[in-house]
């Protein structure tokens, strides 16, 4: 089976280059896509210039390992085809599961593997990158039990903006290319995703790129996640290079955000607010998949019928509206440009929400190590925040609120 | 190590945290979970981080500003569960979902070699720090002597004792036996630690041998059930083969029942179930990727064997298991 395998992934690559006259991983739209598992269940989007068709729901194997491996058996019933995993989830324990998976039963050859390498040392310090990435890609194989990955990505878990262009990994990524190792080469990026997905399509080196965004930017100080406006530039960018687009992270703060939706068309009974996020992602020009952690049964009925989510495109738009207006603070900080006072209104809100979550303590201790200058009673209630906000926070109440609670 | 240690008390050590493992149950649960003893502890973890990591926390302390020749090359930094995806992003979720509390982390140098990282994940007990080590060491890593169990890959040297669980990266393939020198190091200025969990006393541990190392604690969604929480389990050589033995732990009968119940159902799905001759409601199943399944309830416990054929060996096991559960509250 393996050197079946190993064929197939070569003879794909050749054979396309030989008929379209391009390199594999440069397709055109001229050639047919590559379908792998497809059920009636299950929606399929063309992977951008890969030309894989892979499902709309894409399974995240953080959490994968052998004791759960009847989630897998259930998603590829499903009909989902495309399955992401990194080197580094588990020590390999992820890896190594899905390799067990599809070692089963001509699993190999109905799904496509994504997978990750992380070599953010040796791009830190600007030496070992070729060889640790071969080392590493040589083990992400042998642990899937496969001659050759669907896509390998450079893993970015915070940001990779320094190193898209790195010619030492793009060396490595290529000549595993040649080797037919690997398909097609994309990375993934967590903290800018904007930036780093411009300067990936720019670049012309990338086939697919997964990138965290929402309906609202993300709360995690120094990482920054994008919204969805924020994106817009980006995806064109890679839609012109005919990039393909996974999106992670899709529904952070879901519960959050539809806990405020009460458009009943919104509420659609029987859906929740991840799928509906997650929903909502695929709705946006570009994408054409996402990726979701799932570690129950529970999680996989949910996901697998995302899809298959009525949810029109006027709707969509309609949703990321009530996702603006929500009242939700996504902490993107554009507040702080509006005030005169210099208050640090991102961070007492941030705080209050731990108050609110039952952090009492380390909310309070968090709120008195800010200047008094900057704390809430510093307002000067002239509500330009709120002006600013694209949220439609009730800025100057909340604030009030939280000192009320914090101080 | 686990077979040869003095019988604990059937105690779980495990916290109650455990219980929520995913992303989405960690975002439902956090609201209830931090809040507990440990709260004054984090606060002063946030306070010395406030403060620009000035030294305090046991973390801290452990990170020295020499440990043997290496000399720290900046102030510890930390990190709280609902911060940690600033230092480790979406790999946090899988670390929350063992119990994590605190993590402490800084850069060592010796000489002029390259900058080598400590991260000092603060689990709350021994039994989180060996259930997250399990999981997430390097699967190739070469076991080692250092702390109660110790390993190491080509990128980075990692152990567990007492309630903490220590990574240092290995910073090129010349320094790794500086590397390992430092792991023992951090590892010997550890108090004496709580040894192995007790639930790993439930595993049976005569007839066919355990795989080494084969031990595994998940604190909730075994074989992708919501109902088949804190889960421990290993794996068994029984003749040419393998087989999984395990234990689920629910909080009450009637909740074990049902997550039995569960399990059940879902192995209807592939070949209908038979009757097992064990515990309450015993049964065995086939499923095309897990293979022979057995499985019954004891109390508020659900045992069984994935692999499962009937064979003498096999039934010893489970027969073992059964005895285990029965003595267990």
């Amino acid at each position: 089976m393996e050197r079946r395998q190993f064929l197939r992934c070569t003879a794909a690559g050749v054979g396309a280059a030989v008929l379209g006259g391009r390199l594999p991983g440069v397709l055109g739209a001229e050639s047919p896509p590559e379908r792998r598992n497809e059920r009636p269940s299950m929606k399929y989007a063309r992977l951008g210039r890969t030309n894989l068709m892979v499902s709309q729901i894409c399974h995240g194997s953080l959490h994968t390992n052998k004791e759960r491996l009847p989630l897998l058996a259930r998603l590829y019933e499903g009909g989902v085809n495309l399955i992401d995993s990194s080197e580094i989830y588990g020590g390999g324990r992820s890896e190594e599961a899905i390799g067990e998976f599809l070692s089963q039963d001509n699993r190999r050859q109905n799904a496509f593997i994504a997978t990750k390498m992380d070599i953010r040392a040796q791009l830190k310090a600007g030496s070992g990158v070729y060889e640790r990435a071969m080392a590493r890609a040589a083990a992400s194989l042998k642990r899937l039990r496969t001659d050759c990955v669907d896509i390998l990505m450079l893993h970015g878990c915070s940001t990779l903006i320094d190193w898209v262009t790195n010619e030492e990994w793009l060396r490595a990524a290529e000549d595993l290319k040649k080797q037919g190792k690997v398909r097609f080469i994309g990375l993934s990026e967590h903290a800018k995703p904007a930036e780093v997905l411009k300067l990936a399509a720019a670049s012309g080196r990338y086939d697919v790129a997964m990138v965290a965004f929402s309906l609202i930017k993300g709360d995690w100080p120094g990482l920054g996640r994008a919204d969805i406006q924020a994106m817009d530039e980006a995806l064109k960018a890679a839609k012109e290079k005919d990039v393909g687009i996974i999106v992670m992270k899709a529904a952070l703060r879901a519960e959050d955000i539809l806990a405020k939706v009460s458009e009943p068309k919104l509420r659609k009974a029987g859906f929740s607010a991840y799928q509906l996020c997650y929903r909502y992602v695929l709705g946006v020009p570009g994408v054409h998949t996402v990726v979701c952690g799932m570690t129950n049964m529970t999680h996989v009925e949910e996901n697998l019928a995302v899809p298959g989510i009525d949810l029109a495109a006027r709707q969509v738009d309609h949703l990321r509206r009530v996702a603006a207006a929500s009242g939700v603070c996504g902490f993107c900080g554009t507040c702080l440009g509006a005030c005169p006072k210099g208050v640090a209104v991102q961070d007492i809100l941030r705080f209050h929400g731990y108050y609110l979550h039952g952090h009492r303590e380390e909310a309070r201790a968090e709120y008195a190590a800010l200047e008094p200058r900057r704390q809430a009673n510093a307002c000067g209630d002239c509500g330009r925040c709120e002006g600013a906000c694209p949220a439609g926070v009730p800025i100057r109440r909340r604030l009030r609120e939280a000192h009320d609670a914090l101080a | 190590m686990p077979g040869g240690m003095p019988a604990p008390p059937f105690a779980w050590a495990c916290s109650s945290r455990m219980e929520e493992t995913c992303p989405r149950q960690r975002r439902r649960g956090h609201a209830t979970r931090v809040v507990s003893a440990t709260t004054p502890i984090l606060a002063a973890i946030l306070l010395a981080a406030a403060a620009g990591g000035c030294a305090g926390s046991a973390g801290d302390q452990l990170l020295a500003p020499v440990r043997g020749e290496w000399k720290r090359t900046e102030p510890v930094k930390s990190f709280g569960p609902r911060n940690l995806y600033e230092y480790i992003d979406g790999e946090a979720d899988l670390v929350i979902a063992f119990g994590f509390k605190a993590l402490t982390t800084a850069g060592y140098r010796r000489a002029t070699e390259p900058e080598t990282t400590v991260d000092v994940y603060e689990m709350g007990t021994a039994a989180d720090a060996f259930a997250l080590f399990r999981s997430n060491a390097n699967l190739e890593a070469e076991p080692l002597d250092i702390g109660t169990e110790g390993a190491g890959a080509e990128a980075r040297i990692e152990f567990w004792k007492g309630p903490k669980y220590v990574l240092v990266s290995n910073p090129s393939a010349a320094e790794r036996d500086h590397a390992i020198a430092l792991a023992r190091e951090l590892a010997q200025a550890l108090p004496p630690g709580e040894g192995w969990p007790a639930y790993i006393e439930l595993l049976p541990a005569t007839g066919s041998p355990r795989r080494p190392r084969s031990e595994k604690f998940l604190p909730a969604d075994f074989l992708g059930q919501p109902l088949l929480k804190r889960t421990v389990s290993a794996r068994y050589k029984i003749g040419s083969r393998e087989a999984t033995v395990f234990a689920s732990r629910s909080d009450t009968p009637e909740e074990a029942a049902q997550a039995l119940a569960s399990l059940q159902a879902y192995l209807q799905k592939k070949r209908e179930t038979k009757p097992l001759a064990r515990g309450d409601g015993g049964f065995l199943g086939e499923d095309p990727d897990l293979g022979g399944v057995a499985a019954f309830r004891r109390g508020r416990f659900v045992g069984g064997m994935l692999g499962y054929a009937a064979e003498p060996a096999a039934d010893a096991l489970l027969a073992d298991l059964d005895k285990r559960l029965s003595g267990t509250k």
